[in-house]
């Protein structure tokens, strides 16, 4: 008797699609040999995920069957892949290969189509199948009976056979019929509207023995195929990563602000610069950039309305010149009109770009501007917690700017957020006096720092920004240049 | 040609229907059955080359099943594949069986000692 042991792990690897963001989405990859759906409404994207997972899984050296049960013919379905990146002519034939099930399908039912996708899975031996047009398979079946069987039958073959299988249907929900509850995972492809603005939106209900991301995600279908952006926010749920306590202080960039908030602000926290349009935001955050570039650190602006050539006006009308940095790397400009852009590209952006550069300072010129991204308002504030969070566990120092309306009869209602988002609350208001609209600074909030309370008056001269006699003297008539001059 | 034939039994008819569609396209002629007492009749009535079967079904296990085999005249010395995905949970000291397999198996190791077994 030859008792041989053939020892085979009994949990599945995972396999990586190789599709950028899904398998951050996925919690590391699709388990391997399992069967999945793949489901949404016509021109959601399915054919060209699932594709784009084959032609990638067969450049990696690997056999991809495709079986399509539709009338569409598959010249059609090449020239339509022939405007993506992914689509490689030479795989195919070979590396991935193409059947027709549907005549197999109308012909003999669902036993005929089994018996062609195992002869497939015995001859070809593919890691990856692809079952298109699976509406098909549902209208062809007599009975719901016979519906489950032939799920049980195709997922027993993909585990037999250890074949990724994927199938596409075109449906929406998470129902309760066999392709549903008989598969190891269920993707859905959707779109989402708001106004005349339309996303597309990934949902994943379930994938068996994966960690996979709960909720909504958004992608793209690009040149490149489907780029997923995992919600910022449920990648940061599970990052470990926490932020590194500092003492230290470091300079805004203004000298006469500094000595007055207790020598600047906490490395690594977060600032927000409340005001009035116009009254000098951009200006000191430049400052706070400008102070970096001069210490060689490396920056990053972020912006949503001045372009970066009308950003270099601008700070070299106050003497700071970022021309060099621009040009020597050390600066980075991130301009991005908020309109139809996905906030959660542009956060793997922002985020990209500081692990690649190594920035230790950012100025975000408008808070609302990143907000107004958010399509879906109730996550707005989850965004920016996850956002300053991921900050914070990076180490950059970032100030962000927040517009305030342009008069104003009380103070700015406290938003509830704002102590979780941001160490420091600095208030920039004009203040209208005999006539004239001066510029005044104030500290609502700055934590771990002893400051002076005092409003402040602010000039902003081709010399930059300068902090100087406190708002009482000037209603007093006392109003001294105090600009260099800490003690008052 | 005069194909080999194979009896594969397990309690899970998607697993017997998967094996029976898989082995087909090797050229064998396949039998299925879902219970061992099913098994027993189909294999007396046509003398299968090879027998495949799981472990764990009801009333009759596989390694019961293989000493049933063994008393039916003409397949005394039969191939017998047995697969378990807990062998820990049976008494294979007085089993007759020629092969064992730990589920989940890759099928072309199956098909290998399939081929060996009945070259």
């Amino acid at each position: 008797m030859d008792d041989g042991k053939l020892e085979t792990t009994s949990s599945n690897p995972l396999l990586e699609t190789g599709v950028e963001g899904l398998d951050v989405t996925l919690g590391g990859g699709l388990p391997a040999y399992g069967l999945y759906l793949i489901q949404g409404l016509a021109g959601s994207g399915k054919t060209t995920l699932a594709c784009q997972m084959g032609f990638i899984h067969a450049r990696q050296g690997n056999k991809v069957i495709v079986i399509t049960l539709l009338a569409e013919s598959h010249a059609k379905m090449f020239s339509h892949f022939k405007n993506f990146s992914f689509y490689d002519e030479k795989l195919i034939g070979t590396s991935i290969v193409f059947f027709s099930g549907y005549s197999a399908l109308v012909k003999d039912g669902l036993h005929s189509i089994l018996q062609q996708i195992a002869e497939a899975m015995a001859s070809e031996k593919p890691s990856m199948l692809i079952i298109d047009g699976f509406r098909s398979v549902r209208t062809s079946a007599p009975s719901n009976l016979a519906l489950a069987e032939f799920m049980h039958s195709l997922n027993s073959l993909a585990s037999t056979m250890q074949c990724t299988t994927l199938i596409l249907s075109p449906v929406e929900g998470n129902i309760t019929d066999s392709e549903n509850t008989l598969v190891d995972g269920v993707i859905e492809l959707g779109q989402h509207a708001q106004g005349m603005q339309v996303i597309r939106e990934m949902q994943i209900f379930k994938i068996r023995g994966a960690n996979h991301l709960l909720g909504k995600h958004v992608f793209e279908v690009k040149e490149t195929g489907v780029v997923v952006y995992p919600r910022f926010e449920a990648v940061r749920t599970y990052s470990t990563g926490s932020q590194e306590a500092s003492g230290e202080h470091i300079s805004t960039g203004i000298p006469s602000w500094d000595c007055r908030i207790g020598g600047g602000v906490t490395k690594g926290s977060i600032t927000c610069l409340l005001g009035s349009p116009g009254v000098g935001k951009t200006i000191m955050g430049l400052h706070f950039l400008k102070d970096g570039l001069n210490k060689q650190e490396k920056c990053l602006h972020v912006g949503f309305y001045e372009s970066p050539s009308a950003l270099l006006l601008k700070a070299g009308r106050v003497g700071i010149d970022l021309t060099t940095a621009m040009h020597d790397g050390r600066l980075d400009v991130m301009w991005q009109l908020p309109l139809e852009i996905l906030v959660d590209d542009l956060a793997t952006r922002v985020f990209a770009n500081i692990k690649k550069r190594g920035v230790t300072r950012v100025f975000i010129d408008g808070l609302e501007g990143l907000s107004n991204l958010v399509m879906h308002p109730e996550r707005s504030r989850s965004f920016l917690v996850a956002f300053t969070s991921e900050l914070r566990t990076l180490g950059v120092t970032t100030i962000f700017s927040e517009q305030l309306h342009y008069f104003r009869k009380a103070v700015p209602m406290a938003e509830p957020s704002s102590s979780v988002l941001f160490e420091n609350v600095i208030l920039l208001e004009y203040l209208a006096y005999e006539d004239v609209n001066y510029r005044q600074i104030s500290v609502m909030k700055l934590r771990e720092n002893g400051y002076d309370g005092t409003n402040r008056l602010m000039t902003i001269t081709e010399e930059g920004m300068k902090i100087g006699d406190p708002v009482a003297q000037l209603k007093a008539g006392r109003i001294n240049d105090d600009s260099k001059n800490c003690s008052n | 040609m005069n194909k080999k034939s194979i009896l594969v039994v397990d309690d899970e008819v998607d697993i017997t229907e998967t094996y029976k569609m898989l082995l087909e396209f090797y050229e064998y002629s396949v039998f299925t059955a879902n219970s061992a007492a099913e098994a027993l009749a189909i294999a007396s009535d046509n003398l299968p080359d090879l027998i495949i079967s799981d472990c764990m079904m009801p009333k009759m296990d596989g390694v019961e099943f293989s000493k049933k085999v063994r008393f039916i005249s003409g397949l005394e010395k039969v191939p017998i594949i047995l697969m378990s995905g807990a062998p820990e949970l049976h008494d294979f000291s007085r089993s007759v069986h020629t092969t064992f397999f730990r589920k989940p198996l890759i099928f072309e190791q199956l098909v290998k000692e399939v081929e060996k077994l009945l070259s």
